[in-house]
């Protein structure tokens, strides 16, 4: 959390009471001391991570139940480095870490959790962290009894029919943070984006599929620069069973499967790998079509 | 071959078989080249087995063909069998006590890709990982296992058979390379039964030192997946990748690969210790189950199995990769003291 720099008086206020030479001095030392706290600022607020437990990045797999019921409201993060997952609920007193290390709950005081500009925190050297107990894991997740409270991180329902990309990326930030890791093919996307004819991909994905895991949130990156061209993608959720309607309607029997439509008839399909360069595959499928 | 023949049957002249016109010149000499090419293709596959027993011992007990002996019985007698069959065949030895057993271990392979080849136009997954009958060495469809064994097997097996000689029709046993068949019978047994222990890995899979990961791929249509699509930057930068599967064996081993994934997190010199990846075929339960258990610092990639079974004998088996190649492979884990200087440490206590 950044501190605000405390506001400056007007070295114009002072000109006016001095003489000239004194105000002018005091101006140079005034707006002195101002740049140099300006430049030592982010230094001083900057809080010091703990070198463990730090980078908790938003997560989407789990589903927090307190009670045997749905928290939908709880933020859950998880830290590879720390090898911990970091839940805050507002029916929690305080965060609380799932640490995957010592197998045991803690609590995590508010003032020693820092939020960054992307969204992820970091516990704070010499933080306020309490261990509770031991928590229990089944082969599905973990759970603990905490304040008369029974607490259980379990495995999220996989995001099923038809979405948006910000559906995807509100579902598991993981989608986000891949998207924003992938850099397009400038002269491919430049290609795409001279497209005059309508041009619809239809991806079919399932939340809990590795491969999909990897390859949409590069497509939802070419969905994001690609938003004011004639190149438009909606996304549907295959549920885990594979066992879908639609599914079976269009013929698909793997994820991620891409159905491309120009003008509104298919004209190829992108399966699996071929999504690695997800504006490549788009454009070749074109090419073949034409 | 001049060597002699011992007659166990009636005196060959009394034979029926003796009688019989011999074939045009050229059909002997295409029986003789079909000999010795379906003699060629069953040691090629008695290789390709023995060196890998365990999948060919897999592939035995998910069709259910253990039987009496158990499936690894089976497929030592099976690999016996076909080794002193591919020997009197290379050899020129077409009596019928060999061509008829060939017939039916023939009739056996095409039975079992036939099965998952039907298995697959119904859409159903195929047994074991399809591997046909050249272990590892090769992997194949279910469509092109079924063509490829009915094309290359059964006319050489036709031509070895209406291609042979009179004197091949006698039943004789032709000591000398009788003797040398068992021999390789025998040489195929015991090579399935110490191979894993034998340093073969990059001998008896796809994955060793120059392979292009990008060419490392399974599966055919929406189906095909490649190592770079599991792991989508590995033809890329410098990465050292695990083989494993998620069990308990596995699982005490993951304090070690925790510890160079906290090293390479932490390290602050400026040098660039490999990416470290995990793949496994394990599904997403299995996955989140051992997430659970034993805590990895490293999120297993999954991949179909049919990916992997070409890529070991026993797992965890271990690579490094550098811009897309494979430069060094590892029965096990990675050395990873070759990378870190073992000092890595937990920087805070966790515990009350």
């Amino acid at each position: 959390m950044m501190n605000r720099a405390l506001p400056c008086s007007s070295p114009g206020q002072h000109a006016s009471r001095t003489p000239r030479r004194t105000s002018l001095a005091a101006l140079a030392l005034t707006m002195s001391f101002a740049l140099v706290a300006t430049l030592a600022q982010p230094a001083l607020a900057q809080p010091t991570p703990d070198p463990m437990f730090r980078d908790f990045e938003p997560i989407g797999q789990f589903a927090l139940e307190i009670d045997g019921t749905p928290d939908p409201k709880a933020e859950i993060y998880q830290s590879e480095r720390a090898r911990a997952i970091l839940v805050i609920s507002s029916q929690l007193d305080q965060p609380v870490m799932f640490n995957l290390r010592s197998r045991q709950v803690e609590r995590v005081g508010f003032m020693s959790l820092a939020k960054r500009d992307d969204d992820t925190y970091d516990i704070l050297a010499d933080a306020d962290i309490t261990p509770v107990t031991v928590f229990s894991v089944s082969d599905t997740g973990a759970s603990v009894n905490l304040d008369g409270k029974t607490l259980a991180l379990t495995p999220r329902e996989s995001l099923t029919g038809p979405h948006k990309a910000s559906d995807l990326t509100e579902y598991d930030p993981a989608y986000a943070r891949g998207a924003a890791a992938y850099t397009p093919n400038d002269q491919l996307l430049a290609a795409l984006e001279q497209e005059a004819k309508d041009v619809r991909v239809q991806v079919f994905f399932n939340s809990k599929c590795h491969v999909c895991k990897q390859m949409v949130p590069r497509i939802i990156k070419l969905d994001s620069v690609l938003d004011d061209s004639v190149v438009h993608f909606d996304y549907y959720g295959v549920p885990d069973t594979f066992k879908d309607p639609l599914m079976k309607e269009k013929g698909i029997d793997g994820v991620p499967t891409g159905i491309v439509y120009v003008n509104g008839k298919e004209v190829g399909r992108i399966i699996g790998g071929e999504w690695k360069i997800p504006e490549l595959a788009i454009k070749n499928t074109l090419l073949k079509a034409s | 071959m001049t060597e002699a023949t011992a007659t166990t049957a009636a005196p060959s002249h009394a034979s029926g078989e003796i009688s019989r016109r011999s074939p045009p010149r050229s059909l002997v000499v295409l029986g003789t080249l079909g000999s010795v090419f379906l003699g060629v293709i069953l040691l090629v596959a008695v290789w390709g087995k023995a060196i890998a027993p365990a999948a060919f011992v897999g592939e035995i007990e998910s069709r259910g063909l253990g039987l009496l002996i158990g499936p690894a019985g089976v497929a030592y007698l099976a690999l016996g069998l076909e080794a002193g069959l591919g020997v009197l065949l290379l050899l020129g030895v077409r009596r019928l006590w060999v061509l008829i057993p060939t017939a039916l271990l023939v009739a056996f392979f095409l039975a079992l890709t036939g099965q998952d080849y039907l298995r697959s136009l119904a859409g159903l997954e195929a047994h074991g990982s399809s591997c046909g009958c050249f272990g590892n060495l090769v992997t194949r469809t279910p469509a092109q296992a079924f063509w490829q064994d009915l094309a290359l097997m059964v006319p050489a097996l036709v031509l070895a058979f209406f291609g042979r000689p009179p004197r091949d029709a006698a039943r004789t046993v032709p000591p000398v390379r009788t003797t040398l068949a068992l021999a390789a019978a025998v040489g195929a047994v015991v090579l399935a039964w110490r191979a894993p222990g034998l340093p073969l890995d990059d001998l008896a899979t796809r994955l060793k030192p120059g392979v292009d990961v990008t060419e490392v791929c399974a599966g055919e249509g929406s189906e095909r997946v490649c190592l770079d699509t599991v792991v989508p930057d590995l033809d890329r930068g410098d990465h050292l990748v695990i083989l494993a599967e998620l069990d308990d064996a596995f699982g005490e081993s993951v304090e070690q690969i925790n510890a160079y994934a906290d090293e390479r997190m932490m390290d602050e010199s400026g040098r660039e210790l490999p990416e470290l990846d995990v793949i496994t075929a394990a599904g997403p339960e299995e996955r989140q189950a051992f997430f659970w258990q034993w805590a990895p610092a490293f999120d297993p990639a999954q991949a179909p199995e049919a990916l992997l079974a070409p890529l070991y004998r026993t797992l965890p088996r271990s690579f490094a990769v550098s811009d897309g190649e494979v430069t060094e492979t590892w029965s096990g884990l990675p050395p990873f003291e070759r990378w870190t200087d073992g000092s890595t440490e937990e920087t805070r206590s966790t515990t009350p």
